[in-house]
């Protein structure tokens, strides 16, 4: 009887583990013998691994990472992918990490500093990542060129994962605060750490949605026209591009954005866009708080809305370029704002 | 244009001249006054250029004075001489589109000031150069699409625009029709200037030349008129080859050359 | 001389018309009337009303400047094309042979990427490529004149293309070491070229040097002239060549290094506007030195208003516009008339 009783048993894990092998198309690898405590265990770590990633290579072509195992050394290249790994929980599995412009949000800082610097930009040479054993790279997807870290079909060759952040693969695709929902889902389902993950996208989603409520009640000729200006010069300024993650971060906060082309140009340009409120990108080395005065001071700009009313908000540079889970607080803070009457 | 009485003395003495380490000539001693038509002859490579050169000052003696009328050349600017020295060398190629006018107009350049324009009279003296050199009809042809001859003649022409009180011919009759080099001798020999000149054709050198210099591996081997220096012997020893050498009534000299 | 009453004339043509292009769309009446009030000082209600609108500061700050500066630049190109051509006795020869390009773009890449010449102020960048263009200068002139004394035209061409290596060499060296994606972006901007900087407070310094050295040049025609006979002539005909090579070279290197300080490395001008110019009216500096010098301002104002006008709130960077007119221009001309390059 009760090898019969064992048997049944037996067939069921069996049968549950080729159905589970078959969703992810690949065996899995059981060589505990199965026993009744580590049955269970076997069965949670069964079902969430293997995990099959949808990512991309340096160029923008689509490639998957399938894990077996959570990733145990982490190498990245990209400050803010690196906030992203801090805020899941994953410092401890951070053996190298790199600087570059911008770095990481206030509130992350110490925990970024304390960090193995392998790197002071976001380049650092082949052997000196290899030496860190990585079992994974998480980086910036322009860097993952031959002549700079390297291609991904390298780093996957030599059995090291790749992941890159969505708002930094190539392509024509604008950058949004839904990739960075991606971001945090894919690395959640990596490292197993889904909880945390559904927790971070939930807490952002309700930001989301309670700025969406007050600036829903918006018409249309009443929303705000915004500008994004990043350097300003005496008769010149740079502009951001439609695509920039900016211009999701001010539609998100409910008002329009003016980005387009961007580059540099012309003041005349901006007399000519001429927008409700100018946002300004703010950076250590090039602080908004300058090129805010630059503005006022700029006689040809006097009669510009923005300048007028001396609507000027500013944006950090974190924020702006990939985008974090903090981005959904500057999302609110834009939308306050923009319309400081529905925040009273 | 008669330059009879404003004409300039030419003399080398003892020049050496050395390019790098060579020794491309040495001990020269040259005479050239009273508006003589004086030739100097010999190999390729016997110096004859790099004498001339250094009297036209593109190169440095490293030994021995050139005088100009009896004035260190060294002395005088470079201007100055380009005024009394016109200079006809071998033709070459310019990168750039002249026509021969714009070309011959150039001769005046030594003697304009500063910001001066081209004047009539630079013009008048201009297109008679191009009148005694035949080629007053190519005016407004581009310098680059003549031939040979034709742009020889056109230099010539801007040599003597210069109005020169002396004139430096080097090989002037290569690259010419017959007539053409008669005629251009001819017309140098009229202007009543010093002349001296590299040539190669020993008997024109020797019907239009009063004196001859003659120069081998360097050094001057022969000097005199034409009967003094055109032998047999000078023309086995520096030229290598046998010759025939006879007068005519007019006591024109006629070289034959009979074999090497 | 007709061909420069005509040429002059149509030069301030240019400058009126291109004054009334702009993203800001005011009529060509009022700009006309904008001048000539601002030009006569006008002091009627009207005038003084017409003045103080914000039309009136973009007309005369903004365009106005930039028009001039686009006059000034392509004459100046267009000056040391011509000379640089007369010294090197070559017709493909162009204001950047001699390493200034690179000499100005090394300075240029310290002073936005390094923060080199901040002591400037927002005139650093352009105080840099002035300083990078004079000393690369310098070693190109030491380079070549030193030796034989006798310069000749191959060694400077050769020590300008070795210097020419040496200063790319440390830029890109700048670049990558940098951690700056933005600051990469700017000196690519300033490598293209563009005018968007142009001021009044930026005019005065190329404006007067590129005068006072045309000037200059308009009184040494004959002397170029002669150059182009090659050494031997030239000196046969009482100049003396090396002293001469030597101060034109230093007086066209000024020009240079100005205009590429006050806009970045604008190519084609140098090379092309002589050319065009030659293949009109033949070799005689007396006619290719003033025409060119029109003509190349003549031309770069058109480029500008193209660069500023056929993007809608953005710019084309002019170098790019300069290429694609100058380059297929150019091989038609070269198809349709007879021009000598150089032997038969």
């Amino acid at each position: 009887m009760k090898k019969n009783l064992w048997l049944v048993l037996l067939l069921c894990l069996s049968m549950t583990l080729s159905a589970c092998g078959q969703k992810q198309g690949i065996e899995p690898e059981v060589t505990e013998p199965v026993t009744e405590e580590n049955q269970q265990e076997i069965q949670e770590v069964n079902e969430h691994y293997p995990v099959t990633i949808e990512n991309y290579d340096g160029t923008g072509e689509r490639v998957e990472q399938v894990f077996e195992k959570a990733p145990e050394r982490i190498v990245s290249n990209q400050p803010q992918a690196i906030q992203l790994l801090l805020a899941l929980g994953l410092k401890e599995k951070i053996v190298g990490a790199c600087r570059s412009v911008g770095d990481v949000n206030e509130k992350y800082l110490d925990e970024f500093n304390s960090l193995n610097f392998i790197s002071e930009n976001d380049s650092p040479a082949k052997e000196v990542v290899l030496d860190q054993n990585p079992d994974i790279i998480i980086g910036w997807g322009s860097t993952f060129g031959e002549n700079t870290l390297g291609s991904v079909k390298d780093w996957n060759d030599k059995g090291i994962h790749t992941y890159l952040v969505e708002n930094s693969v190539a392509g024509e695709d604008s950058r949004t605060l839904d990739r960075i929902y991606k971001d945090i889902e894919n690395l959640g389902k990596i490292f197993d750490v889904e909880e945390k993950a559904s927790k971070m996208i939930e807490d952002m989603k309700s930001k989301q949605s309670n700025v969406e409520d007050k600036v829903s009640q918006i018409a249309e000729e009443d929303r705000v026209k915004v500008l994004t200006v990043q350097m300003v010069y005496e008769n010149e300024f740079y502009a951001r591009s439609r695509r920039d993650l900016t211009t999701d971060l001010i539609t998100r906060a409910g008002a329009i954005s003016l980005d387009d082309e961007g580059g540099k140009q012309s003041i005349e340009n901006l007399i000519a866009i001429n927008p409700d409120v100018l946002l300004i990108i703010n950076r250590i080395d090039s602080p908004a708080q300058e090129k805010i005065e630059a503005l006022k001071a700029n006689k040809s700009l006097a009669n510009v809305d923005a300048i007028k009313d001396e609507r000027f908000i500013s944006v950090d540079y974190v924020d702006f370029y990939g985008g974090n889970y903090e981005t959904m607080n500057t999302v609110e803070r834009l939308a306050e704002g923009f319309y400081p009457d529905l925040f009273k | 244009m008669d330059l009879g009485e404003n004409d300039m003395d030419i003399r080398v003495k003892d020049l050496s001249v050395h390019i790098g380490k060579k020794n491309i000539i040495k001990d020269i001693n040259v005479d050239v006054d009273n508006g003589e038509f004086v030739g100097i002859v010999g190999p390729n490579g016997s110096g004859k250029s790099t004498l001339l050169k250094s009297i036209y000052r593109m190169l440095k003696p490293s030994a021995g004075i050139i005088e100009l009328d009896n004035i260190l050349i060294e002395k005088l600017p470079i201007k100055e001489t380009a005024k009394n020295l016109g200079v006809m060398t071998q033709s070459s190629s310019y990168s750039f589109d002249f026509t021969v006018e714009e070309i011959v107009m150039m001769g005046r350049t030594p003697h304009k000031k500063l910001m001066e324009p081209d004047n009539d009279e630079d013009y008048e003296i201009a297109y008679e150069s191009l009148n005694r050199v035949g080629m007053e009809d190519f005016a407004e042809r581009k310098f680059n699409t003549l031939s040979g001859g034709e742009k020889q003649r056109v230099l010539i022409a801007r040599a003597l625009t210069g109005q020169p009180k002396a004139l430096i011919l080097d090989e002037p009759t290569n690259h010419l029709d017959i007539h053409y080099q008669i005629s251009l001798l001819e017309i140098v020999k009229s202007l009543k200037i010093e002349i001296f000149a590299a040539m190669h054709d020993l008997n024109l050198a020797a019907y239009y030349c009063s004196k001859i210099y003659v120069m081998k591996n360097g050094r001057i081997v022969r000097s005199g008129n034409p009967k003094e220096v055109f032998t047999i012997d000078t023309l086995r020893e520096v030229f290598d080859v046998n010759a025939a050498i006879s007068e005519d009534k007019t006591g024109r000299l006629n070289i034959v050359y009979t074999g090497i | 001389m007709i061909i420069l009453i005509i040429m002059s004339c149509l030069l301030i043509i240019s400058v009126v018309l291109a004054i009334t292009f702009g993203p800001v769309s005011i009529e060509a009446k009022e700009v006309a009337k904008i001048l000539y009030y601002k030009i006569f000082n006008i002091e009627t209600t009207e005038a003084l009303e017409l003045l103080s609108s914000s039309r009136a500061d973009i007309i005369w700050n903004i365009r106005l400047p930039r028009v001039l500066m686009a006059v000034v630049v392509g004459s100046g190109l267009a000056l040391s094309g011509v000379t640089m051509q007369a010294v090197v006795k070559n017709p493909l020869a162009n204001p950047y042979i001699l390493g200034i390009s690179s000499g100005a773009s090394l300075g240029a890449t310290m002073g936005i990427l390094l923060g080199s010449f901040h002591w400037f102020g927002t005139y650093g960048v352009s105080v840099g490529s002035f300083i990078g263009a004079l000393l690369t200068s310098l070693f190109v002139f030491t380079i070549a004149f030193s030796g034989t004394g006798r310069g000749n035209t191959i060694k400077l061409l050769l020590a300008g293309m070795a210097i020419n290596a040496m200063c790319s060499a440390f830029t890109n060296f700048i670049i990558y070491i940098a951690k700056d994606a933005e600051g990469i972006r700017s000196v690519t901007f300033w490598t293209m070229g563009g005018l968007t900087s142009a001021s009044w407070s930026l005019l005065p310094i190329p404006l007067v040097t590129t005068l006072v050295i045309t000037a200059f040049f308009l009184t040494q025609f004959r002397i170029l002239n002669v150059l182009l006979l090659g050494e031997e002539s030239a000196m046969t005909l009482g100049i003396d060549v090396t002293k001469m090579r030597k101060i034109y070279l230093v007086l066209t290197s000024c020009v240079t290094g100005v205009v590429v300080a006050a806009s970045g490395t604008i190519g084609f001008v140098g090379l092309i506007v002589p050319h065009v110019v030659r293949m009109l009216v033949g070799s005689d500096h007396k006619r290719v030195l003033p025409i060119s010098i029109l003509a190349g301002g003549i031309f770069l104002i058109w480029c500008d208003v193209f660069a500023r006008m056929i993007i809608h709130n953005s710019e084309l960077p002019i170098g790019i516009v300069t290429s694609m007119i100058g380059g297929p221009f150019f091989i038609y001309l070269m198809l349709t008339k007879s021009y000598g390059f150089g032997g038969e």
